[in-house]
Formats: structure tokens, sequence, C-alpha cells
């Protein structure tokens, strides 16, 4: 149980250091910062393309823009955070971590991803 | 047990007796009886929480008895009590009056006062192993339910099952206190000690199998919140790695990050059709295409500079 919540808190504060690299340098105008394979190959979007722009966007305040970027991704941050903290007070909260792995939840989330990058295509 | 101890002043044997046995519940402090409101005795006990009763000479001796026996008081220690006692106490607890000899040794000798007290005549030795054979394969079988967690076993609560929880505590215990004198502790210091409060029962050194009081087995753990939640699966649902997936898919590699999304998916869905194992499965799964997209992730992202100049 501990090795898990290394791993948990191990991520977390590898996103904090993505979030201040991401807070300073603007994915659009910079060469460093890869863009999305799917996009660079084929042309087509992935669901997560624009994402690193949305982030940019999102840690400077422009919450608009963001959703311009990536919808799904202004979504599901708060899905994943809620998630994140269900998983990290697994034991105290138990309803709500039991709620937050049910299976219709996740499927609804694999569904959302893929119909989003299957229509952002389309559209 | 319940006990009361009796002082006038310092009552150092009777805190000896205090502080051995807090931790525990085998024996309780159950009363203070003074006849010295300044003792420092009864300082202590108050400030601890023990009740203090105070004995006046004009208490009646019935009413005092009766209050001890209401309680549920067994054993009277006392300990440097300056008036003497009232004649209808220790007539009442005739052969349960312990006055020990020395703060170190007074806890054990309530431990021995306490065998005393409901032992019936000495058993055999051969009595005594089967007594032990028998619980040994019921400990055995308790602890191993306890490690798979399941719900609705209840360890029988007959005597002998309490007696070795008795011994564990017992031989526990003289590793933290200071070694006492008397010879029989020196005879329970030979006994082998266990290395950990649940463990096999010791083999047993002495008197009788009975100590007459149903405890409780002390060694079984509360089962933790997360298997109380679960109660119709024996273990916790397996990491889905779904939040992972998700972020993977999202900022990294969409093919393998998709995958890994469907991996965890499928840990949920299959704990709650009970299959466990397979929702093992299907978690090893989710990690290792996680693991599988963020590496793709890095060698993408470190081909990607080069890659762009040459297209370009």
């Amino acid at each position: 149980m501990a090795r898990r919540r290394v791993w948990l808190w191990l991520g977390v504060g590898v996103a904090l250091c993505f979030l201040a690299l991401y807070t300073l340098v603007d994915p659009s105008t910079s060469a460093w910062l890869p863009r999305c394979p799917l996009l660079t190959l084929t042309g087509l979007e992935c669901p997560g393309c624009g994402s690193q722009r949305a982030v940019h966007a999102l840690l400077n305040g422009d919450l608009p823009g963001a959703w311009g970027f990536n919808p799904l991704l202004v979504v599901m941050l708060p899905v994943v955070g809620l998630m994140a903290y269900a998983e990290l007070r697994r034991e105290r909260h138990p309803r709500l971590y039991r709620a937050m792995a049910h299976p219709a939840l996740i499927f609804t989330v694999l569904a959302m991803v893929v119909g989003w990058g299957v229509m952002r295509n389309l559209i | 047990m319940r006990i009361a101890i009796i002082s006038s002043g310092a009552g150092e044997k009777g805190l000896s007796i205090y502080e051995f046995f807090k931790e525990g519940n085998r024996v309780t402090v159950d009363s203070l009886l003074t006849d010295n409101p300044e003792a420092p005795i009864a300082t202590t006990m108050l400030r601890e929480g023990v009740e203090v009763v105070y004995i006046l000479p004009d208490t009646p001796a019935d009413t005092l008895t009766a209050m001890l026996k209401e309680r549920g008081v067994e054993l009277l220690v006392v300990d440097g009590f300056d008036s003497s006692l009232p004649r209808e106490l220790e007539e009442a607890y005739a052969g349960a009056i312990l006055t020990p000899t020395s703060a170190a040794a007074a806890p054990l000798e309530v431990i021995e006062a306490g065998k005393r007290r409901t032992a019936p005549p000495a058993a055999t030795t051969v009595e005594v192993v089967e007594v032990f054979d028998g619980i040994e394969s019921e400990w055995a079988e308790a602890l191993k339910e306890d490690g798979e967690q399941t719900e609705g076993t209840e360890i029988p609560e007959t005597p002998e099952a309490s007696v070795p929880t008795e011994v564990s505590e017992v031989s526990e215990e003289h590793e933290e206190s200071k070694t006492p004198e008397t010879p029989e502790a020196s005879k329970e210091h030979e006994a082998p000690q266990p290395t950990h409060h649940g463990a096999t029962p010791p083999p047993y050194y002495g008197a009788g199998p009975q100590y007459g009081q149903p405890t409780p087995p002390q060694y079984r753990q509360p089962a933790p919140p997360q298997y109380q939640q679960h109660t119709e699966h024996r273990e916790p649902m397996p990491n889905t790695y779904l939040i992972w997936s998700v972020l993977i898919t999202i900022f990294c590699c969409l093919i393998p990050g998709i995958v890994a999304i469907v991996y965890s998916a499928s840990v949920s869905s299959r704990y709650y059709n009970g299959d466990i194992e397979g929702a093992k499965r299907a978690s090893r799964n989710a990690q290792i295409w996680c693991i599988i997209s963020i590496v793709a992730g890095i060698i993408w992202g470190t081909l990607y500079l080069p890659l762009t100049l040459f297209m370009d």
C-alpha cells in the first residue's frame, strides 16, 4: 500500500515540474516542446492535440483559450483531480473511491476520449 | 480482573501495579481506597481518572464491602495503609488481600494472586500440553483467517483460548519491565518469549491452565477500513491506474494510452464481477501499457527535434 502512494506522490512531484515548464514556455512558438506524433506524421488530430498549448493557456489564466485548444483537457482535469484525491484518500473515503473506480465511470471516460478524438477530425 | 489499591501514602507498590497493567485490560485498577486525602497516590490516581474512595473512621464497613463487590473488585492490594482494614472487608476478601513485598515484584504478585484465586487443583503436565496443542491449531487457523481478511469468522472465546494470550502477554511484559527478583519471575523468564503479539503460543511453564476469566483474544487486529468496505470481496480492488492512463493518453501517446485505459476499465469491471485474478492481471496490463506509452512518448520527444530538422 505504501508503495502505491509513493508512486502517486512522485507523479505529483513530476507533474509540478512540468507545470513550471509549461507556464514559462509557449508550445506554439517553441521548438523544444514536441508536437503530437499523430499530427506531425499524418495530420490527424489525436484527442490530446493542443493539450500542451491548452495547459500553457490555463497556467497563464486563459480559460477560453485553453478551451479552444483542447476542450477535453479542460473537462478531464477536474475529473482526474477528483480521481487522484479519491485514490490518495482511499481509506478515509472508501465510497468515493468506489465511485471513482466504478467501471461505468471508466468506460464513460474512455468513450469521451475516443469519441472526442474521432469527432474533432470530422468537424 | 479488577483490583482495588488501599494506601495511605505514596503507594509506590500500588503505582507500580497501575503502571504495569495500564495498557492492557487484563488487570484493571478499579479504585483507590485511602484514609488520607493528601496521599500522593490519591493525587496521582485522581489525575489518571481512577476512582478514589476516601475511607473515614465512620465509614460503614458493609457499605464499603458491598460497593467493592458490586464494582467487581476481586483482589485488594494493601500498600502502606495506616489504619486497620475493617473486619468485614477482611472477611469478605479473605485470601484475596495482597500485601506486595516490593514495587518491582508487586505486578507479578498480583498475577500470582489472580491465578491462585481461581486455580483448580494443579493440572498434570499432560493436560497442559494437550490444551496447548488444541489452542495452537486454533490460533494457526485464526491467524490464517486474519491474513485472508475473511469476514464473519469469530475466534472461539473459550477460557482455554484466552490462556495463550495471557501467557504471551505476561512473557512480553517481562521483556518490557525490570527483572524482578522473585523466584517466580526467574522461572517465567525461562519461558521462550514470543517475537510478536499473536505469534505461536509459548510452551507453558507452570501452574493451572485456567485463569478463570474469558478474556477476549487480544491479538486480533481490527479490520482496516478498506476491507470493511468491500464486504462481498476478499481483497481490495487492485490499482486501476486509471488516472495515469487518462493523463498519458491525453498528453502523451494516444494509442498505447487508449489500451491502458481499456485495461483500467477492465480491472474495475472484472473486480465487481468477482474475478479477482482477472482484475489483478488487468491491473498489471494497465501498468505495463502505461509504461509503454510513457516510453514511446519519451522516444518521440527525443526524436522530434532531429526529425523536424530532417523533414524541413
